[in-house]
């Protein structure tokens, strides 16, 4: 499945290259503060997805323009138009693939229980959650599978934010939370939390992290060029050792967590 | 009629249907689609998904279109009709449907059928019914975001949600410490002063505000209604009033202050305390003068606000009281004394919400007028249920059972809703409502002789029924919003709505009475019936720096078996209502032109409409006209701002209401400055 859908992609690049100008650079974006996958805290790191593009970018000598936060609507939108040109970092739907071209998948964005830890109960599937009340964040998919059986057999509310619904486990308002793993547990640190909120060892849901091409970018030689690079880094363990340097950070927060 | 609905739905539906959007980009409009709105269903949802017609201004919108009182912004509100009585006292009326009584008396154009709430208390008047905007215990400045839901909604809100809902929420303390002043100067003398300070101590939110405004009126002159011309004070021959009041060119002269003291909102038990006091003395159209249109009320009152949320229960508490004085009406000073309590509980399954609740509302009003203390009170039984048997399909009942001391008769009001998401870009939704009326003071309670002052030949006895029914109304409503593209979105509505159930005070034949010319009046039933159809379309456009909001309400009133300026035995008969404008619409046009500079032109559009009162007050046309204002505003920083803005730019000179002052053109200057964090 993969082959194919590289093969498609490179097609489409080819096809797309054809009618592209010459450009200096290739302008790069990301959802902000989705730790670790894209993040600004740091010019030297941005998050496992900003750093495969831009070490991609550096192997194949492709010069990138980091461009500033701004919403994520817009940044799909700057996508579609071709006013920028990747995206590091998104989930991919039907519809996505009808207005972007996706790399393979080279990561994965993991769902976890967040609990107030003495509320904790045991998880090992999602019939474990019939019976409690719980929330994710507004707009959030729990993966196709998930989503549907939350629907029939869960209480799921909507929080406005992440804040809040850490703030709402932490409280005792909900039995429990659900959001990325990584990114919760650094929210739940950020927020003073870690004596209150624990994470259940078992996942909702893993979905397929990928690097989103605009179809209209006007340097999609350049894409060709930076895709294939990536998928050289998925070869050679380069984007394998990006994750691990991540990983590896988190596991640090997660001991501070359990040891605090 | 249904048909009708469904045909222009579907219509509609294929006329948009040529979509680029797709559910990457619905909701782009990062405003709109992001938005959430809490009236519609008591709980946050997406504003995308509301199951009933919505809409919500928010406080930037508020701050770029330089609007200086909360009435005004209800002019960035599609459905709603906002009129000038005089310089910064306005007349609000949601879908107008108002003054379909033909030949009734002045205090009818007050609106009695939209509820106005302030975080959630409820705040009307009960002495003849209707908004009292002057005497809101908040200033612009307090305001966070206003809610609008069109449609009858006494179902979740109690009586007099008739014709909808306007929900003010207003701000709390945001962490840490600071100290804002807003200062506006424009001419006729109006001057605007806000001072909010607000703190955290722990976990606890402080917030203090204070606002002061003064205006003069638009002109020295009055309206005479026995002369049918605008004349000096001096010139005009008083009949029903005692005085006018002593500053005649004063509009408005209004003061608040409010404490605000709560705790984290998402805490699993949290509070929130607010008090309020206000001052206000301002020349409306209120009472039932046979002089000038406008009557000076002095309103003094205090209160407090206190909602306790636990878990899933919410339970709110307020009381207010204070004084009213309409000035040159001896009889109608009163005291007053409301008393509001509520507790509502969410329990959640898969697929369902339940949601049931009691609220209880209790008015005293001592004065006399109504011979002495009064007291009525209603309690509400209310149950709203949600079921989604599919994703993307949802059906709401609520129901709510009106409990009042007086009349007898008990109400039931309700809704059946259904929403329906037809793709990522498209929700439909569809309604049936019913709602009620309360009583009111001067309904139920009024018994009086009253014998003019300036001649004492005539007298007019007025007699109420505290058993008069209350009026009731129905809506058949359909409704779509489509997310065009990433820059475009719609919300279209089409409506019908009946109302009848109406009561009002029936004029008898003059007789003589000890040499005077008695005229009675007793509270009777109407026969009359009010149907309106319309549809209310509103497209928003959104492209960074460029904001178009754009909407547009087409209406048809007709009413059944009217009577004759209210005489009886008048014989009745049917009519085309032209109270409510046929058109009117509205065009909030925003540029960002750049981190500092904003500019925005705000258009509203009345088409000609009338008002058909009683004699001496008679009727009055009013000629379709367009009102422009232009603000432009400069953001130094995030601490310090200012604008300029110029209202009526279009050089309306006509009165918007009844006989009510001529407008004029008005500059405004504003300057704000925050200190702290």
């Amino acid at each position: 499945m993969s082959i194919i859908s590289n093969a498609t992609l490179c097609a489409l690049l080819v096809i797309y290259s054809a009618s592209s100008f010459s450009c200096d650079k290739l302008s790069v974006n990301g959802a902000d503060g989705w730790y670790p996958y894209f993040a600004r805290q740091n010019p030297e790191h941005l998050g496992i997805m900003g750093d495969i593009v831009t070490k991609a970018a550096d192997r194949a000598g492709i010069n990138i323009d980091l461009r500033p936060s701004i919403p994520w609507k817009r940044i799909l939108f700057n996508l579609r138009n071709g006013n920028l040109d990747i995206i590091a970092g998104a989930l991919k739907t039907q519809q996505r693939e009808k207005q972007f071209m996706f790399s393979s998948a080279v990561h994965h964005a993991e769902l976890r229980i967040f609990v107030r830890n003495d509320l904790s109960f045991n998880y090992q599937q999602l019939s474990d959650l019939e019976g409690k009340h719980g929330a994710k964040v507004r707009g959030m998919s729990l993966g196709q599978e998930a989503d549907e059986y939350a629907f029939n057999h869960l209480v799921i509310d909507d929080a406005p934010s992440p804040k809040s619904l850490f703030q709402m486990v932490a409280s005792g308002r909900l039995d429990y939370g659900i959001f990325y793993w990584s990114t919760g547990l650094k929210e739940v640190k950020k927020r003073n939390l870690t004596n209150i909120v624990d994470i259940l060892p078992t996942p909702v849901s893993k979905e397929g992290l990928y690097i989103a091409f605009s179809k209209n970018s006007s340097c999609q030689s350049q894409i060709v060029l930076l895709n294939n690079e990536i998928e050289r880094m998925k070869e050679d363990g380069s984007i394998e050792s990006i994750i691990q340097y991540y990983h590896s950070s988190i596991a640090s927060q997660n001991m501070e967590v359990n040891n605090d | 009629m249904i048909k009708l609905f469904f045909g222009i739905l579907f219509f509609a539906i294929s006329l948009f249907n040529v979509s680029y959007a797709d559910e990457l980009f619905y909701g782009v409009s990062e405003e709109i689609g992001d938005m959430t709105s809490s009236t519609s269903s008591k709980r946050d949802e997406e504003l995308f998904l509301t199951p009933l017609s919505i809409s919500i201004v928010t406080e930037k919108q508020i701050r770029q279109s330089g609007i200086t009182t909360i009435a005004e912004a209800l002019k960035l509100v599609p459905g709603v009709i906002v009129r000038e009585q005089t310089n910064g006292q306005f007349d609000v009326h949601i879908r107008g449907f108002e003054n379909i009584i033909s030949g009734a008396a002045l205090t009818n154009l007050n609106n009695r059928k939209t509820l106005i709430m302030i975080d959630n208390r409820v705040v009307f008047d009960y002495f003849s019914g209707g908004i009292f905007w002057d005497t809101l215990p908040i200033s612009l400045e307090d305001v966070d975001r206003i809610e609008v839901v069109r449609g009858a909604v006494s179902s979740l809100y109690g009586a007099n949600a008739v014709t909808g809902v306007i929900h003010i929420f207003t701000k709390r303390g945001q962490g840490g410490g600071s100290i804002k002043t807003s200062l506006m100067a424009g001419t006729k003398n109006s001057q605007i002063v806000q001072v909010s300070a607000e703190k955290m101590f722990a976990d606890v939110a402080i917030r203090f505000s204070g606002g002061s405004e003064i205006r003069d009126r638009y002109e020295k002159k009055y309206f005479s209604l026995l002369d049918r011309q605008y004349k000096d004070p001096d010139d005009i021959d008083l009949l029903s009033i005692v005085n006018l009041h002593s500053h005649s060119e004063r509009a408005v002269d209004k003061h608040s202050f409010r404490l605000t003291v709560n705790n984290d909102p998402l805490d699993y038990l949290n509070y929130d305390l607010s008090l309020f006091h206000q001052e206000s003395d301002v020349q409306k159209v209120h009472m039932n003068s046979r002089d000038i249109p406008l009557t000076d009320n002095i309103s003094n009152t205090d209160g407090f606000n206190l909602k306790i949320n636990y878990g899933n229960w919410s339970t709110r508490v307020s009381h207010h009281f204070g004084k009213q004085e309409a000035v040159g009406f001896p009889d109608f000073t009163y005291d007053t004394q409301i008393s509001q309590a509520s507790t509502s509980y969410q329990l959640k399954f898969p697929k369902w919400l339940i949601q049931p609740g009691i609220d209880s509302n209790r008015t005293t009003y001592d004065g006399g007028f109504i011979g002495g203390k009064r007291t009525t009170h209603e309690t509400n039984y209310m149950l709203r249920v949600e079921y989604k048997p599919k994703r993307e399909w949802r059906f709401i009942s609520a129901l709510s059972y009106s409990d009042f001391n007086a009349p007898e008769e008990n109400y039931l009001s309700y809704q059946f809703l259904t929403t329906y998401q037809l793709s990522f870009d498209t929700s439909l939704r569809a309604s049936i409502q019913a709602a009620s009326s309360s009583s009111f003071m001067v309904n139920q309670y009024i018994d009086i002789e009253f014998t003019f002052p300036n001649d004492p030949s005539q007298r007019v006895d007025v007699k109420g029924d505290k058993n008069g029914r209350l009026s009731r109304m129905k809506t058949y409503e359909v409704g779509m919003r489509k997310q065009l593209d990433f820059n475009n979105f719609i919300d279209i509505e089409v409506f019908h709505s009946e109302i009848n159930n109406f009561t009002n005070f029936i004029i008898q034949p003059p007789v003589m009475i000890d040499g005077q010319s008695v005229t009675k009046r007793e509270l009777s039933n109407l026969p009359l019936k009010g149907v309106q159809d319309g549809l209310t379309l509103n497209w928003i456009y959104e492209s960074g720096a460029w904001d178009f909001n754009t909407f547009i309400t087409w209406q048809n009133t007709e009413v059944f078996d009217q009577a004759e300026n209210l005489i009886q035995g008048a014989e009745t008969f049917d009519e085309y209502n032209n109270s409510t404008p046929k058109y009117y619409a509205g065009l909030n046009m925003n540029w960002q032109l750049d981190e500092a500079f904003n500019f925005n032109v705000l258009s509203n559009y009345l088409h000609t409409h009338g008002f058909e009162l009683q004699e001496p007050q008679g009727s009055k046309e009013t000629p379709s006209a367009l009102y422009t204002n232009l603000t432009l505003s400069y953001q130094h920083s995030a601490r310090m701002g200012g604008f300029i803005s110029i209202k009526n730019l279009s050089d309306q000179r006509e009165s918007q209401h009844f006989y009510t002052d001529r407008l004029e053109p008005i500059y405004w200057l504003g300057f704000n400055v925050k200190f702290g964090d």
